[in-house]
This record gives structure tokens, sequence and C-alpha cells, in this order.
């Protein structure tokens, strides 16, 4: 099995509202996958329904090669989640909730020194009741809980919401870590180069479907690059070569982008005219994005 | 006072003149509409609550069954309502076992009424606020059925008190002389 998450076509309505438009989702087993969209996009829904905490209305989804429903509770052991929101009980301490949330998947529960680790290294004191805590520290507990489990497949729905920058290194580490150790990692998150410095591959959605799948490569291949030069002399035919966009000259200096996969014949184009410098900026991860809402927007 | 019909919608009738009848008489729906409102406060807090705050949902993501939320907040009023029974049948020993234990388990009973019909407001409502609520609404109607089916009889046979969960525990006729006809099982 080869395939950790597998959904096809999920629907989910409620109400009048569809959250879930035939969804596609496919996550590599040990790759780290980003999972991006805007705010009610269904990231949240597609996670609760791979977790069997939700039904899909239709569609087929196999977790860990497993039915997400039925089997939800042997699933549970081998799965650990951090919420968007993490609530806390108001009299139990962090330390004592990051304890239930292990015993809750059976066994033994946490391994000791792995917690003890991880609590030093986010900062976390376990000492304080759950009511105590800031949203960040509430989502240290469960970051803790689930980072410190022996786990396949780790659910992480916007884990870093409520962290500073530092703990943001600290949480990419442990998800640097987990990778390391063969485990599966589903991250959703609005945090662009939390994405683009953790993940293999990043699926894009959009009022509940999918738009675009695949690794940053190739997703990046699909967009435009940036590029400003200085010439020699005029850039002859330049704004009518294909794949140019949005050519602006003024005097020496031109500025445009250009579809990736045209780079090469803009690029003989500009050395035929003499280029005095060059600069050439990839596409990031946010042009992908605003691209394709944008799209949307004027389509 | 059993000629009084509003001390009866109040209390109910008296079935007997014993320390213990009268007792049952005062306590009894007292007692029962207490355990009432405290099961179906255990029961929505640990369904409908822990599903609005949010702390259900890391719950559920465990190595949890379905049913296990539910199972467990019914389980938590049981254990209310026997202690609630054993404290009064304990307490009330001295006056006669029988009539303790009848009335110890019309009030846990009654518990276990409203702590059920908790449980199913839970499943209807999408806040605790209006689970409670509802299940508050129908333990006052169960009130005012006893109330008024007592009000209008002397001696508690009235259908509206037989309708009401209430009326139920107060059939049980704690420390009464046993009715003609009944034999000696419960004096």
């Amino acid at each position: 099995m080869t395939k950790a998450i597998s959904a096809v076509g999920l629907h989910k309505s409620f109400g009048r509202t569809h959250a879930l438009d035939g969804l596609d989702l496919t996550v590599e087993t040990g790759e780290v996958h980003g999972f991006l969209g805007p705010n009610g996009a269904g990231k949240s829904t597609t996670l609760r329904v791979l977790l069997g905490l939700l039904r899909a209305d239709s569609g087929a989804a196999r977790v860990l090669g497993r039915d997400p429903w039925k089997d939800a509770v042997e699933l549970h052991r081998r799965i650990a989640y951090v919420p968007g929101d993490v609530t806390l009980w108001r009299n139990l301490s962090g330390g004592e909730v990051i304890d239930l949330y292990g015993r809750l998947r059976g066994g033994s529960g946490l391994d000791r020194a792995r917690r003890a680790e991880l609590i030093e290294r986010f900062e976390l004191d376990p000492t304080k009741k759950g009511r105590t805590y800031s949203k960040g520290n509430r989502q240290k507990v469960a970051l803790v809980a689930a980072f410190a489990a022996d786990v396949d497949l780790l659910v992480l729905d916007e884990p870093t919401s409520g962290l500073d920058p530092l703990m943001e290194e600290v949480f990419q580490d442990c998800v640097e870590e987990a990778r390391r150790q063969g485990r599966t990692v589903l991250l959703s998150s609005h945090i662009l180069s939390e994405v683009e410095a953790l993940c293999d591959r990043v699926s894009i959605v959009r009022k509940g479907r999918t738009v675009e799948s695949g690794s940053l490569a190739e997703l990046r291949h699909l967009t435009r690059t940036s590029v400003t030069a200085e010439l020699a002399g005029p850039p002859n035919g330049l704004a009518r070569l294909p794949g140019v966009h949005g050519f602006d000259l003024r005097g020496e200096r031109v500025t445009f982008q250009v579809d990736t996969d045209k780079l090469d014949a803009v690029l003989r184009s500009l050395a035929a005219s003499g280029v005095r410098s060059l600069t050439s900026t990839p596409p990031t991860l946010e042009e992908l994005f605003l691209r394709h809402y944008t799209d949307e927007v004027t389509s | 006072m059993t000629a009084n019909s509003s001390m009866r919608a109040m209390y109910g009738p008296v079935f007997g003149d014993s320390l213990g009848g009268l007792v049952a008489w005062r306590f009894g729906t007292f007692g029962a509409v207490l355990a009432a409102v405290a099961s179906l406060i255990v029961v929505v807090r640990h369904t409908r609550e822990e599903e609005e705050t949010g702390r259900q949902e890391m719950l559920s993501a465990g190595a949890v069954g379905r049913r296990a939320p539910l199972t467990a907040a019914l389980l938590a009023a049981l254990v209310l309502n026997a202690a609630v029974a054993l404290v009064v049948t304990a307490g009330l020993a001295g006056q006669g076992a029988a009539g303790a234990l009848a009335l110890g388990l019309a009030i846990g009973g009654t518990g276990m009424v409203f702590a059920t019909a908790a449980a199913l407001a839970a499943q209807f409502t999408e806040s605790a606020r209006l689970a409670k609520g509802l299940t508050a609404g129908v333990l006052g109607l169960a009130f005012a059925l006893r109330a008024a089916g007592d009000a209008g009889t002397a001696d508690g046979s009235s259908l509206l008190t037989r309708l009401s969960p209430i009326g139920w525990a107060e059939h049980v006729r704690a420390f009464a002389a046993p009715p003609a006809g009944a034999g000696g099982c419960c004096s």
C-alpha cells in the first residue's frame, strides 16, 4: 500500500451548503502533503471525513488502506490529529491533557522521554490549567501529544495559526523529524512559506473541489516567471513572443512575465538584444495561489 | 392536609401518617425534581456541551467508539442516581426498609427518566442551552401535569398524574399502607 490517503469524488452538504463538491485527494505514504485553500474551501470538512468524524454523502475514501468511517476506532490508533482550534478542559493541566490524548489511542500512552523533550522544545508549561492557556499554548498541547505519538499518519489542521515565529520553526523541525521517521503528514495550512518549506506535494482546494494537485515543481511549471532586464538594444519582437505577458518597456528596462515553459525562447530573444542586467524571480506559491483565486473571480 | 387541593398540587397526596410517610410526602416530589435537574445537567454537559465547545473532536479522533460519549454520559447519570437512591434509602432505613428503598428508587428512577430525556434532547439540538431548556421544559410540564392531577383528586388517581414521570414516582407510594388486594409485599 503506497497511498496513505486516497479520496475520490467526496461530497458533503450541510443543509444547503455544499462543503465538499467532488473533492479528490491523494497522499503518498511517507510524504508531507500540503492542503491549501481559502477559508471555507472545505479543508477542515475533508480532514473530518478522513478521520471518520463526518460521513461523506458520496464518494470513496481510504485512509491507510481502510475505510475511515467503518474502521474509525482501529484507524485512530495509527493517526494523530491536531484540530485548528484546540479546546481544553478548564480544570485539567496541559500535561494531563497530553497524557489523556496519548492514552486515548490505547496501548501504553506516549513515550515519556519524547513527551518531555517536546514540552521543552515548544516551551510549554504543562502544569498550568487548561483555562489559563492562550490559543498558541492550547495548540502546543495538541502538537506535543501528536508529535510524541507513535503513529503512521499525522493530520494537522492549520496547526500553527496561534504560534509565534520561533515556535513555527520548532514546528517545522518536528514535521521534518516525522518525515525522516517515515510518517505521513497531511498539513492543511494558510501559511505558504510553511508549505513551501515542508511539503513534497500540495493540493489546492477551492469551493469543495481540488483545483490543482502535484509537486511544488510541477505546479510552478504551470505559472509565470517574472523577468526584469536592462537591454543594450531594442527588444525586437519580444512582446509578441508566445508566453510573454504584461510586457512593459521603460527606456532600456523591460519587465514582463513569461510562462515558465516558454522561458527558453524568450531568453534567446533577450540575449539577441544584448543584456546588461537580468533578474528573474521564480513564481512563489503565493502567486500560484492568488492566480487560482483571481482566475475564479474574473471568470 | 390532603383535603387542601393547593397543598396536594405542591406536594401530592399524603399516603401515610408515619414519619417515613410524611418525609415521602414532603420530600418525594421535591427530591425527584432535584434528581431530574441534576441528571439533565450531567447528561447535556457530557454530550451536547462537549461537542459544542469542540473538546469532543479530539476525543472522537482517539480510539473511541462513536457511541461512547452518549454511553458515558448515561452511565454517569446512572451512577449519580444510584448514589441518590442509596443515600435516601440509607437515610430513611430506620423508618422501614421497604419504604426507604421504594422512595430512593422512585427518586433515582425519576432522575434516569430525565437523563434519558436530556440524551434525546441533546441529539436534536445544536446548543447545550437549548438541550437543557427543552428538557427543563419537559420537567416543568411533568410537574404541572402531576400538580393538576393531584389538585383534582385526593388519592393521586388522576389520569394527568399517571401521565407525568413525577407522578410515577408518587405512585410508588413509599411508606403508604398497601392498597387493598396488593398483599403484603411492600409493607
